[in-house]
Parts: C-alpha cells; structure tokens; sequence
C-alpha cells in the first residue's frame, strides 16, 4: 500500500512538471503549434521501450520475482474508444492521470473531469459489454472478446 | 558533556552488542553532535577506537583468541600505513576525508547487512603458510585507510585474517582486535603532529564507550543478533548518506533544490526520460505495467466489492493527486482556482459552463478508455513502447480524435 502511494507521488510529480496536466500545452499539441508534449511522450516511448526491450530480451527479474508484462488484448474496442477517449482527452486537455494531478496542483476544474470520467466508467459498466458485442460483430476481422477481460489495465 | 556520554554509551552499547561496527559512528557524532572539528574529529575516533579495540582485545588474548604472528605481521604493515595515512590527512581538504568517510560508512553497512559470507564462517581450521606478501600489501592498504579517515575497518579486517591467515571466526575477530587498536594508534600519531585535540573531550567519549560495550555484551546474549545487525546497517547507511548531504557544496545543493522547486515546466527531453523511467522504475519496484484508468474502475467497483477495495490502483491514484500538490507547492505555492489557461481566454466561460463541459469530457474519457482497455499512460506509453497492436490503434485513435476535436473548438467554432 505505502509502495504504491510513493509511486503515484512520484509520478504525479513528474506528470505535472513534464507539463503533461497544464491544459494550453495539450491543445497546443492538437494545434500543432507547441510539440512539448509530443517531444515528452515520444522520449518517455523510447525511454520505456528501450528499457521494456532489454528487460524481455534478457528475462530481466523485478524486486519482486520475474517481470510480469503483458500486452493489451486487440478487439474492435480500441479504435472506437481511442477516438471517444480523444475526444475528452481535447475537451478536457487531460487524461485519467493528469486530472488527478492536476486537482493536485490547485486546479479545480479538474474535478469536474474526475466526476466525468468517474461517471463515464460507470457508464461501461452499465452498457459497455453491448457496446463491444455490437462493434465486434461489424467487424469480423478481429476476435470478438468478453468485456471484463478486455477492461484489464 | 551529558549529551557526549550518552552518545559514546550508545556507540559503545552498539560496539557490544554487534561485535563490532559501532566506532564508525564516532566520527559523525564528534563532529554533529559535539561540534567537533572535522580533522580533530578524525583523530579523536581513532584514539577511541584504539583504546576500545585494546580493551576487547585484551579480553580476547585472555581467552587465548589472538594470534600473535599474523597480528604482529598484519599490525606491521598497518601501523605504516595508518601513519602515513594520518601525516598525509594534513593536506587533504576535510570535506574530501569525509566523503571517503561516507564511502567506507555505506561499505560498512553493506557488510553488516550481509553478514558473514560462507567462505569466511567456514574458513580456518588448518594450519596453512602464511602469504606474507598479500598480508603486508592488504595491512598497508586498509591502514592508510584507516589513518586517513578514522574509522577502524573491521569489516576489511577480520575477512582478511580469516581467509588469508586460515584463522577460525573467534580467533579472526580477537586478533583483528589486537590489529585495530595497534594501527589506530599509529594513525592517531600521525594525525596529532598537526591537529589540536580535546583531550578531556576524548577521555570521557572512550570511558563512556567502554562502559557501553560491556553492558552491551550483556544484553547482546538476549537479542536477536541478525534483526540487530541489519537495523544497525540501515542505520549507518541513513548516516553516510547524512554526511555526504552535508559536504555538498552549497553550489550543488542550490542547483538540485531549483531544479526540484522551479516552477518552469522541465525541457522536454527531461519530462520524458522521468516518465519512461518512471514506467521502468515502477515495473522494477512494483512489478506492475503502468496504467492509470482501470483504478477509476477499482474505486467504483470498491464501494461493493471487497476485492476492488485492496486494489493497488487506488492508493496509486490517491498518491497521484499528492504528486501534483507537492510539485506546484515547491514551486512557490498552492492557489486553488478554476482558471484553465486559453480556455478561459479563448472562451470566456462561466464556471457553471465548465462545469458541465469538463464533466461531459470527463465521461468521454472515463467510457472511451475502457473501451479501448487503457488510456494514455497504460496504452501510448507503455503499450506503445510494447509496440503492442492494439496500443498502436488505439494511441492512433487518441490522437486523430484530439486532433479534430481540438482544431473544430478553436479553429472552427470560434476561428
């Protein structure tokens, strides 16, 4: 438990200095007219690929046995909530990490998106299983998946 | 003077109770604690520790646990060593000493918490040639060490008469006694050609250091030696670090302190190689793949499920929002307010307005997320850096819809 508090200290911390919770340099990023964001989230891509590469070419063991690292189920989900989900990642400039930094840091704006995205999850519990069955079964080039399975991260 | 015996009493206490290891807080307390000046300091623990040593070791010759060949070889090269060390310590600027200081604190603590290894417990029993030449070059070197910053290097000690000279455990520790104190003296002899010390000062820290190792002897029977060891260890280590912090130059504590406390967004490169690392730091501390949507999930599904309710996302999440309180207050302050930068410029709304537009955001995010199973930290970040097909999709997704969203807000509708 107290593992985990200091890491999501640590990474609020850095979410909000990388300037990844401060709402003009996300709409800027869309506008293509500051690429801050885009330079911080394609270093923390190499950063976190090069390290993830070695640690499986190596089988590389944690603190706390052997890395577990899995890949994320492909289904008809992705594209469609990717595209909803940019949506509010552009209305909102933030994403479910840094609005909560971001309520850290004094903005309460940010807890009006908390709610939302609160009540958004809610909203999947209630109706997202249908909503991948429908997607799924338009598109027979992906293997349809069970809703709870396909929500594991 | 009250507070220097209690403090000699505990250094003595620990001395007694580990079997050794407790004279490597002598220096810091002299010098933190006492006020001691730093060289001063140095010289002052190497005559407590040279008497403490003495009097365990007379003990110990007692009990026919010293032996007396190798000691006299091994204090040979030593004695050289740690007097030359001592002379030499003249020019060395103090902050250097006490970095080396540190250096030989966390090597301490690092052998303490180790233990003894099996080579060393299982060694001795047979009677084997002395290799006198390792003998004197190993002697002369954890002397100048010794000499130079004061502390006594059992930790090098009793292992190199163990493994070297074949001695059995008992016997490696009696006669490294013997050892320590003879070479301390000489770094001492070295040391008091230059520096002034407080005689009456080091007088009541030995006597009261002393007394401490006897009453610890005692009590180190009813203890449980290995939970000791290793608090001990942590304890020295947590000092060492202590130390170097104080030999910072100011310089250098400046700079760290405006780079953690700048409220300057990092440059780009740097916000990105502390995420990424962050993802590698968590994977190694945690074993966990970075995601922060599903425990959104884990706090709805907690208010029900018992299970849900010792999800490690939710103090994650909590911890989150300290983060971000931590990083604005260090750089100047906390000022809750609803301001959004350009949203507020660009728009000019109301908070009710707000309210409902980020709110409507909101569910966009916390429903799309799920359905696409992650959301910029588990899937553009980590599934990316997977190059995991469905990352790739979905970041693609993240990104087209911001895109078009946002050019729509403020190009076309308010263009």
């Amino acid at each position: 438990m107290i593992r985990m508090l200091v890491f999501g200290l640590a990474f609020g911390f850095v979410l909000s200095r990388s300037g990844a919770t401060n709402y003009d340099l996300i709409e800027q990023m869309f506008l293509l007219e500051n690429l801050h964001l885009m330079g911080v989230i394609g270093t923390a891509i190499f950063v976190a690929g090069v390290g993830l590469f070695l640690v499986r070419k190596f089988n590389m063991r944690t603190l706390l046995g052997p890395a577990d690292i899995s890949v994320k189920p492909r289904h008809a989900g992705n594209l469609w909530g990717g595209l909803i989900f940019g949506a509010g990642w552009a209305i909102t400039g933030a994403c479910p990490g840094t609005a909560l930094s971001q309520i850290g840091e004094g903005k309460l704006t940010a807890l009006f998106t908390v709610t939302g995205i609160f009540l958004g999850t809610i909203l999947y519990k209630k109706i997202g299983d249908k909503v991948l069955a429908f997607l799924s079964s338009k598109r027979s080039d992906t293997a349809p998946v069970g809703g709870k399975a396909a929500a594991s991260r | 003077m009250i507070l220097a015996i209690g403090l000699s009493l505990l250094i003595g206490l620990s001395l007694g109770l580990l079997g050794g290891g407790g004279s490597i807080l002598t220096v810091p307390i002299l010098i933190y604690a006492l006020g001691v000046e730093e060289k001063a300091a140095i010289a002052t623990s190497l005559l407590v520790v040279a008497i403490t040593s003495l009097v365990a070791g007379v003990q110990h010759a007692r009990a026919g646990n010293v032996k007396w060949k190798i000691a006299l070889i091994f204090s040979g090269a030593g004695m050289a060593g740690a007097f030359g060390g001592g002379m030499v310590a003249r020019y060395i600027p103090a902050s250097i000493l006490l970095i080396l200081f540190a250096v030989i604190m966390i090597a301490t603590a690092a052998a303490m918490w180790k233990g003894r290894s099996k080579a060393v417990a299982e060694a001795g029993g047979e009677e084997k040639e002395l290799p006198i030449g390792k003998i004197l070059l190993e002697g002369v070197v954890v002397g100048v060490v010794t000499g130079l910053v004061g502390a006594g290097g059992g930790f090098l000690v009793v292992p190199a008469l163990a493994l070297m000279g074949g001695l059995p455990m008992h016997q490696a520790v009696g006669t490294s006694l013997v050892v320590i104190a003879l070479k301390s003296f000489a770094g001492f002899g070295g040391y008091v050609s230059h520096v002034e010390i407080d005689y009456n000062l080091a007088a009541v820290v030995t006597g009261s250091a002393v007394a401490g190792s006897f009453l610890g002897t005692m009590l180190g029977r009813r203890l449980n030696q290995d939970t000791l060891r290793k608090g001990f260890a942590l304890f020295v280590l947590v000092m060492a670090f202590y130390l170097l912090y104080k030999q910072m130059p100011a310089s250098t504590m400046d700079m760290i302190q405006n780079f953690f406390a700048s409220s300057a967004t990092w440059p780009f490169w740097l916000g990105g190689i502390a995420i990424g690392g962050f993802v590698l730091a968590f994977l190694f501390g945690a074993n966990k793949l970075l995601g922060v949507s599903t425990g959104y999930m884990d706090a709805c599904n907690a208010v029900t499920d018992d299970k849900a309710r010792k999800s490690w996302r939710l103090p994650f999440i909590g911890g989150m929002i300290g983060g971000g309180a931590i990083a604005t207050m260090l750089a100047g302050g906390l000022e809750p307010s609803f301001a959004m930068g350009m949203f507020d410029t660009m728009l000019s709304a109301s908070v009710a307005v707000k309210a409902v537009v980020f709110t409507l955001g909101g569910v966009l995010i916390g429903f799309g997320a799920r359905l696409a199973g992650g959301c910029t930290s588990g899937h553009s970040i980590v599934g990316v850096a997977l190059l995991a097909p469905s990352s790739l999709i979905a970041t693609g997704g993240f990104m087209a819809a911001g895109f078009v969203v946002t050019n729509l807000v403020y190009r076309v509708l308010i263009g």
